[in-house]
């Protein structure tokens, strides 16, 4: 099962975890200098070491197929360029994605629902360890893992949380938390990562640091810094609902009421609609509706997701008409 | 939250310097981040940034140097210029002129943590390459050829496992192959 289908711990606030380690073949030029080759010689090498994994050729994919799984999280924007054949390796229950010549030549990523860094830790290990042990990966003993960007060198690990921040949103606190986050050696940014919008108020929080620390640490000052943001939503959830608590339920109300019977719907109408359906539900402003349930519609409804499932493909208003019948249902 | 330098902007420029393990941080705007002298715009987006922040440790005379790596064929200054090193190999090559940008995003630390699982056994046989080379140069120069041709097959069996290391796990059978 797919993590946006999945409960996990703590998923009122923390939607889901991720870890990806970087690698490189050591005797191959990185990315910014393969030839396609080069990149095809590596899908093969990689692809023979996990031979129990299954592979999406992305150079035949549609532009929307490949968007659909930027949405979902399993691929990064830059994946789905066509500068390089580029090919995903995708493990068992899709707990484990693996990009092939995206930044570096390879990306093994594990997310889970909820908040869980051990477990997504794990499951990107046992990947790590089978393919480390069968090729030459780049790797030195002072610098750790060889990168293309200098940024990454070390354990070469990024631990990342998207986490559901409306109330300190609401009170302008989120830019307040960032210069505190960067003194842990973690950063935030929009849900789709570098450069993207905060779209229903999800942020992505991760850690910026990756060489001189051991991936334990860096597990443990994460789990410190996520559990301390949670904190602090929670404190900013109550500071709103004691301020302004007629209010907040009514718009909660409104925007339960619009998805269960708008006619069209917009990919940001839908954003702010869940956004808000989703606090109320976990203030108890509303009857109970599960987060993950919430998560697993707000990636269904995405654009290309949703046009991937046959529907809404005329034009941009049979899309928002496909969006809100899905949502209808999924809420009635 | 808003530019520290002139509180009307929005800051979307995080300058952070580490000298020497000493902190220094400011937010800024693009508008005062180009004008003081951090030494780079946002035009050109990350890539560049990161180039110009390579570029900032760089003298000129050093970015002339014509060395080249020998595996992919990237100078310094094409590292410089991207921001991204070419392959493995350039950060052995150009290791004197990358340090001072490594240690300047990370500090001046050494990994820890996890390591390929057949580093160290790499490791030890280009260790013992190494070696076996070194006395291959003295038996040549002792003229003693028939030692030399010796090593020079040990060496190349050795040469022959790592190949084999580095290509796929379905020929991982002719290691042994004395």
């Amino acid at each position: 099962m797919a993590w946006y289908n999945e409960k996990g711990n703590n998923d009122d606030i923390v939607l889901s975890t991720r870890v990806r380690f970087a690698r490189n073949l050591a005797d191959y030029p990185f990315t910014g200098r393969l030839s396609a080759s080069g990149a095809a010689e590596i899908t093969e090498k990689v692809k023979n070491a996990l031979p129990e994994y299954g592979a999406v050729n992305f150079s035949s994919l549609t532009a929307t197929a490949a968007r659909s799984y930027v949405e979902r999280h399993y691929v990064s924007p830059l994946f789905t360029d066509k500068r390089l054949p580029r090919t995903l390796l995708s493990g068992e229950n899709e707990r484990v994605q693996i990009m092939l010549c995206e930044e570096d030549h390879i990306r093994i990523q594990s997310i889970v629902a909820g908040f869980d860094p051990n477990a997504a830790f794990n499951e990107a290990c046992k990947a790590d360890d089978a393919i480390c042990s069968r090729l030459k990966i780049a790797f030195d003993p002072k610098l750790g893992y060889l990168t293309h960007c200098p940024t990454n060198l070390g354990n070469a690990m990024r631990v990342s949380a998207m986490v559901f921040l409306p109330a300190l949103t609401m009170l302008g606190k989120t830019d307040g938390i960032m210069p505190g986050l960067n003194k842990l050696g973690m950063t935030i940014r929009g849900v789709y990562g570098e450069g993207s919008r905060a779209e229903g108020n999800i942020y992505q929080i991760s850690n910026s640091s990756s060489l001189g620390i051991s991936e334990s640490d860096i597990i443990a000052n994460f789990t410190n810094v996520i559990e301390r943001v949670c904190t602090l939503e929670k404190e900013a959830r109550k500071v709103i609902t004691d301020r302004e608590l007629d209010r907040l339920t009514d718009k909660v109300c409104r925007s339960l009421g619009i998805l269960r019977s708008a006619y069209m719907l917009t990919s940001d109408e839908l954003n702010t609609r869940i956004s808000d359906v989703r606090l109320g539900a976990s203030l108890g402003l509303i009857d109970p509706i599960e987060s993950s349930k919430l998560t697993e519609l707000f990636i269904a409804s995405q654009p290309a997701t949703l046009a991937m499932s046959g529907e809404g493909l005329e034009d941009d208003n049979a899309r928002d008409k496909a969006r809100a019948k899905l949502v209808r249902a999924a809420l009635a | 939250m808003l530019c520290q330098k002139c509180g009307k902007n929005t800051a979307t420029v995080h300058y952070k310097q580490i000298i020497n393990g000493a902190v220094y941080e400011e937010y800024l705007c693009t508008e005062c981040a180009d004008k003081t002298n951090k030494g780079f715009t946002l035009d050109g987006g990350f890539d560049e940034l990161f180039g110009k922040l390579f570029g900032s440790y760089r003298t000129s005379s050093e970015l002339k140097s014509p060395k080249a790596c020998p595996l992919c064929g990237s100078t310094i200054r094409d590292i410089s210029n991207s921001g991204k090193v070419g392959c493995a190999k350039c950060y052995e090559v150009f290791r004197e002129e990358l340090m001072p940008t490594v240690t300047g995003i990370h500090g001046n630390v050494t990994h820890i943590g996890r390591t390929p699982g057949n580093h160290r056994e790499m490791m030890e046989k280009q260790a013992k390459i190494n070696e076996l080379k070194a006395r291959q140069q003295k038996a040549v120069e002792e003229q003693d050829y028939e030692l030399a041709a010796q090593l020079r097959d040990e060496i190349k069996a050795i040469e022959n496992e790592l190949d084999n290391t580095s290509s796929s796990s379905s020929d991982k059978s002719s290691e042994n192959n004395e």
